[in-house]
């Protein structure tokens, strides 16, 4: 299945995850039990609904687990070492925390990464937001993608002269100058392309063209799970 | 009579780093004229041509038009003077390409329609309109040198400036791209190593080694002279020894073969 059942303009994708977020926010245990319990099933059809490729974002899903069981561990740790007096305290505390990071990150995933994130910083220019904000979300986009590109390549190069294993200190020393190789790459490209915006007359104001409005079915998507949202929160 | 485009006066650039880049450089190019800066590496080529955008700013003297480079009218340079740099990476920073090709005109305070309609056309123009919805990084090289030079054409500047516009290019694109500036009447400045391009597109040269003009003049002046050429670490282009020892032209082309003796 290459496209999505259900195609969402990018506004609402930002909306929904808004209300996502101000839900999970603002649900406190001992109710949130069932009331996350049925949000995460909720967002998991809406996943199935608006993912545009199933495979390639169950891809992404199973990446998503690693990084969320690292950082529930994480949290497990800080909260039973600085939380509060009893372990039953404690154990409410994480299952507060661990929950709303799970759902916050499913969130995330399902209404931002696994769209274009191209039409979700349009989404975000059509809202009117600060200029500065955009030109600071556009360009950590395109870094993050160059930053990307410059680590494989590295990395490949460094690989590609690697007969066999170095002891510990060496290996660590030889990072540390690829690092340090890195940073004076990512210093040099980010003077050229600074120099690039000059040149055609950067003025610190970015202008997108865009390509997709809203239609009858975003409309009746927004309601249906602001609805359904509201639904869980109240009952 | 043509008017002068471009006129540098004695510029001299030094790094912050103590580098002297550029020695006492004069020069001039008509309107209409296409100029080819070539050199080895290193020879200063890539500071020259920051110069003539305001990008960086040596001893001296940069005229456009006749009018010399300062802090006003930066603005007004840049909208004269369109750089496409070396490296598309560079220049494209816009999530899609239809975005980083409408970045110059957004900046200059176009209207939404006609910034539009001028992205279609211009992408049309160098047939890049199935790559308008693509992200940078989704391109090739090819496809991304093209797209750069989308980005400086819609803003239609006087002088076209372009920095190793043949490297990395594959044989189809870089006959795309000679096609494409032989086409054009806009005063082009290129800086190149690619001999058999600055062959087919220039119609005088500059030859520049260690941040100084070494010689200057037109293509069979520069390109045919070897002893020249081979001094500052160049060879004469096989263009140049296609045609002048084609069948029936009488001469030895083996003598124009690089010999290893030059600098390198």
């Amino acid at each position: 299945m290459k496209k999505p059942i259900f195609s969402l303009d990018p506004r609402v994708r930002i909306i929904c995850l808004a209300v996502s977020l101000t839900f999970v926010l603002s649900t406190f245990f001992p109710e949130a039990y069932w009331k996350f319990e049925v949000f995460l099933l909720c967002l998991l059809a809406v996943f199935y609904l608006i993912s545009p490729k199933i495979a390639r974002s169950f891809r992404n899903f199973l990446r998503l687990s690693l990084f969320l069981i690292a950082l529930l561990l994480f949290l497990a740790a800080v909260t039973l070492v600085f939380s509060a007096e009893t372990f039953r305290n404690r154990l409410e505390n994480y299952l507060d925390l661990a929950s709303k990071t799970f759902l916050i990150s499913i969130s995330i995933f399902v209404f931002i990464l696994d769209g274009d994130f191209a039409d979700f910083i349009k989404g975000f220019y059509l809202f009117r937001l600060p200029a500065s904000f955009l030109a600071m979300l556009t360009f950590a986009y395109r870094y993050f993608i160059l930053l990307r590109q410059e680590v494989v390549s590295i990395f490949r190069a460094r690989i590609s002269r690697t007969v066999k294993r170095r002891p510990f200190l060496e290996e660590m020393k030889i990072t540390g100058l690829i690092l340090n190789q890195y940073l004076l790459r990512l210093l040099e490209r980010s003077e050229r392309i600074y120099a690039a915006l000059l040149s055609r007359g950067f003025q610190g104001r970015l202008g997108f063209l865009i390509n997709f409005k809203l239609s009858k079915s975003d409309y009746c998507f927004l309601f249906l799970f602001s609805s359904v949202v509201a639904a869980i929160k109240f009952i | 009579m043509k008017r002068i485009a471009l006129e540098v006066n004695h510029l001299s650039y030094t790094f912050p780093d103590g580098t002297l880049a550029l020695r006492d450089i004069s020069f001039s190019v008509k309107e209409g004229e296409k100029l080819m800066i070539i050199g080895p590496n290193g020879a200063g080529k890539s500071t020259l041509l920051l110069n003539f955008n305001g990008l960086l700013r040596g001893k001296g003297e940069v005229k456009i038009y006749g009018e010399a480079i300062t802090k006003k009218n930066l603005k007004k340079i840049r909208s004269q003077v369109g750089l496409v740099f070396q490296n598309p990476e560079d220049q494209l920073f816009m999530p899609k390409v239809v975005d980083d090709v409408a970045f110059g005109l957004f900046g200059r305070g176009v209207n939404r329609e006609e910034i539009e309609s001028k992205v279609k056309k211009i992408l049309g123009d160098l047939g890049l309109e199935s790559l308008a919805e693509k992200s940078p990084h989704q391109l090739s090289l090819g496809e991304k040198k093209k797209v750069s030079l989308a980005t400086v054409l819609v803003l239609k500047p006087e002088i076209l400036i372009l920095d190793e516009p043949s490297s990395g290019l594959d044989p189809g694109s870089r006959r795309w791209l000679i096609n494409y500036l032989q086409k054009t009447d806009r005063t082009t400045v290129v800086a190149t190593h690619d001999l058999d391009l600055a062959w087919e597109l220039g119609q005088t040269m500059i030859l520049m080694d260690k941040g100084k003009i070494v010689a200057r003049g037109g293509k069979e002046e520069i390109l045919g002279n070897k002893n020249l050429l081979e001094q500052h670490g160049l060879e004469v282009p096989l263009l140049y020894l296609l045609e002048r020892f084609s069948p029936g032209s009488g001469g030895k082309g083996s003598d124009y073969v690089f010999s290893g003796s030059g600098k390198n």
